[in-house]
């Protein structure tokens, strides 16, 4: 009896979880087409970024055979690989964790708290950047037409592993960001600490065999951006290594916890002073 | 004189107070920097020469691109549009200052804090990268390159405020201002100089302003412009700056105009 009764309040709490989820889309859909010139300038802000780093890898490869021992076509598969990567976590987190540094400078952090559900999923639920869904399909578009160029054969099993890699990668950077916006917990005038963020992503648009010059003591704390687009380009290009796969999800799961234990930690220091 | 001079002072406290924010602010640059150096650094292993640079002269391009880029491209003048909208332009324009005035001051708080670190990192990167470096000798070059940076930098300063100022007849800045640096962060030369263009797209940077903020001081400084070339630089640089300012004046005049506080 007491187990049916959970699994009705289970299926009951599921249902309420996808509704009000269901809710939350369409409230940031319509926030978004509120101001229609300014969602036109964003398609087109989104299109113009999204060709922007092709176009930069294209000019600088065409004297190049390889670099770093990536081919033209494998580097503009990188790149299309970041496009998709970087919309799934600009549509779901990026606006979500910039609210939470704005939430925390203002004080107001304690609304999120007070919800009914994990402190830290509370970080990454609330706003989807419909806008950002561009550059996943353009990434799309035209990784599929790489893989055409590249003569490489699009198996199921290798979407699904790319896709399942992807969003481990988004889940690192996740991870990556949000011990950082803790910092504003300990410093709220850290106001620029979400573009410092966004730039240091920047590091991910490249191959990590680019940075291997660089001092271990540098290149170790951008070792996890340098990895999560690589990771899933190899899987494409079917380079993809035990190796490479061990060192991926141990330093997904590493800096998992890390940015958990750093979260809870922060959470007993906050104090909604900066209001 | 001394307004300006109290408001130079007081921007550079700012920065001073704020300062875990601002050590960031400049490990952001640094980051930036040596990705686009490694990047370079990459792309020539094993090349004498490319795109008609030497190793040498590309990754002189690289580093100094990041000490004019914060010189010239340094600004707080995206803080207009925000002022604009929220109504608290009202505040400025009441005080005994030009507005103008105002902003130059606080640009030049930017630009002065900006290149003194950009300097230092400069060379601490230089002692940790040792890159082959190209070190201009000729002392009118270096002066012709100077009156470049302060052209590009003047120019600059008109095209950030001609943005923000929209903000008079828009509620949204910050899409053209996005758009317009997506454009400009292709066209200044900042990652790569701007000659590696298909001569089509090179022509066109050239009748372009961006082309004067980064690519046009560097390419004097390294050397690289025939007199001609050069002197066409100065030239078509002095119409933008010429042209710039006056669209800024009658931006201002016709703005000021439309707006009705109405954020307040």
């Amino acid at each position: 009896m007491a187990q049916r009764d959970s699994k009705i309040y289970g299926s009951r709490a599921m249902k309420k979880s996808i509704l009000l989820y269901r809710r939350l889309l369409i409230a940031n859909w319509n926030a978004l087409i509120e101001y229609r010139g300014d969602f036109i300038t964003q398609i087109i802000s989104s299109l113009v970024f999204s060709l922007n780093h092709i176009i930069i890898v294209l000019l600088l490869t065409s004297k190049v055979p390889s670099v770093y021992g990536w081919s033209r076509g494998e580097l503009i598969l990188l790149a299309s690989t970041y496009n998709v990567f970087i919309g799934i976590f600009h549509t779901f987190i990026s606006r979500n964790l910039d609210q939470i540094a704005d939430d925390i400078y203002f004080g107001k952090l304690d609304y999120v708290l007070l919800k009914p559900i994990d402190s830290q999923l509370a970080t990454v639920i609330w706003k989807i950047n419909y806008i950002s869904l561009i550059r996943v399909l353009f990434g799309l578009t035209l990784t599929v037409y790489l893989m055409g160029t590249l003569h490489i054969i699009i198996t199921v099993p290798m979407i699904v592993v790319y896709f399942f890699v992807i969003i481990t990668g988004v889940y690192m950077l996740y991870s990556f960001w949000l011990p950082f916006i803790t910092l504003m917990i300990f410093n709220p005038r850290l106001s620029n600490i979400v573009i410092f963020l966004f730039n240091i992503t920047n590091v991910a648009r490249y191959p990590k065999e680019m940075y291997a010059r660089l001092p271990l003591y540098i290149f170790v704390p951008l070792l996890p951006l340098a990895l999560i687009l690589t990771t899933p380009t190899k899987v494409l290009l079917q380079k993809f290594t035990f190796e490479l796969g061990f060192l991926f999800f141990a330093v997904c799961i590493v800096l998992g916890l890390f940015a958990r234990f750093i979260w809870k930690l922060s959470l007993r220091h906050y104090t909604s002073a900066s209001s | 004189m001394h307004t300006y001079l109290q408001i130079i002072k007081g921007t550079i406290e700012e920065y001073t107070t704020y300062r875990v924010s601002f050590i960031l602010w400049r490990v952001r640059l640094v980051v930036q920097l040596l990705v686009v150096y490694f990047m370079w650094w990459a792309i020539l292993a094993g090349h004498q020469e490319l795109f008609g640079y030497t190793q040498g002269a590309m990754l002189t391009y690289v580093l100094f691109s990041s000490f004019v880029r914060p010189f010239v491209m340094g600004t707080r003048t995206q803080e207009v549009g925000e002022l604009i909208r929220s109504g608290n332009l009202s505040n400025y324009l009441v005080r005994p200052m030009r507005f103008l005035g105002f902003c130059a001051s606080r640009d030049i708080a930017d630009k002065l804090l900006n290149v003194i670190f950009a300097v230092s990192e400069i060379i601490v990167l230089y002692v940790l990268l040792r890159p082959q470096l190209f070190i201009q000798t000729s002392a009118v070059v270096i002066l012709l390159s100077f009156v470049a940076l302060v052209m590009g930098m003047v120019l600059f300063f008109y095209f950030s405020l001609l943005i923000s100022y929209l903000g008079f007849w828009t509620p949204d800045v910050w899409a053209p201002r996005f758009l317009s640096f997506v454009f400009a962060e292709f066209f200044t030369g900042a990652l790569f100089p701007l000659d590696i263009l298909s001569a089509p797209l090179y022509l066109v940077s050239q009748s372009l302003p961006f082309y004067y903020f980064i690519y046009f001081p560097l390419k004097v400084y390294l050397g690289q412009l025939s007199s001609m070339a050069m002197l066409q630089g100065f030239l078509i640089g002095i119409v933008w700056t010429a042209g710039l300012w006056a669209l800024e004046r009658i931006a201002w005049s016709r703005g000021l105009r439309a707006y009705t506080a109405e954020g307040k």
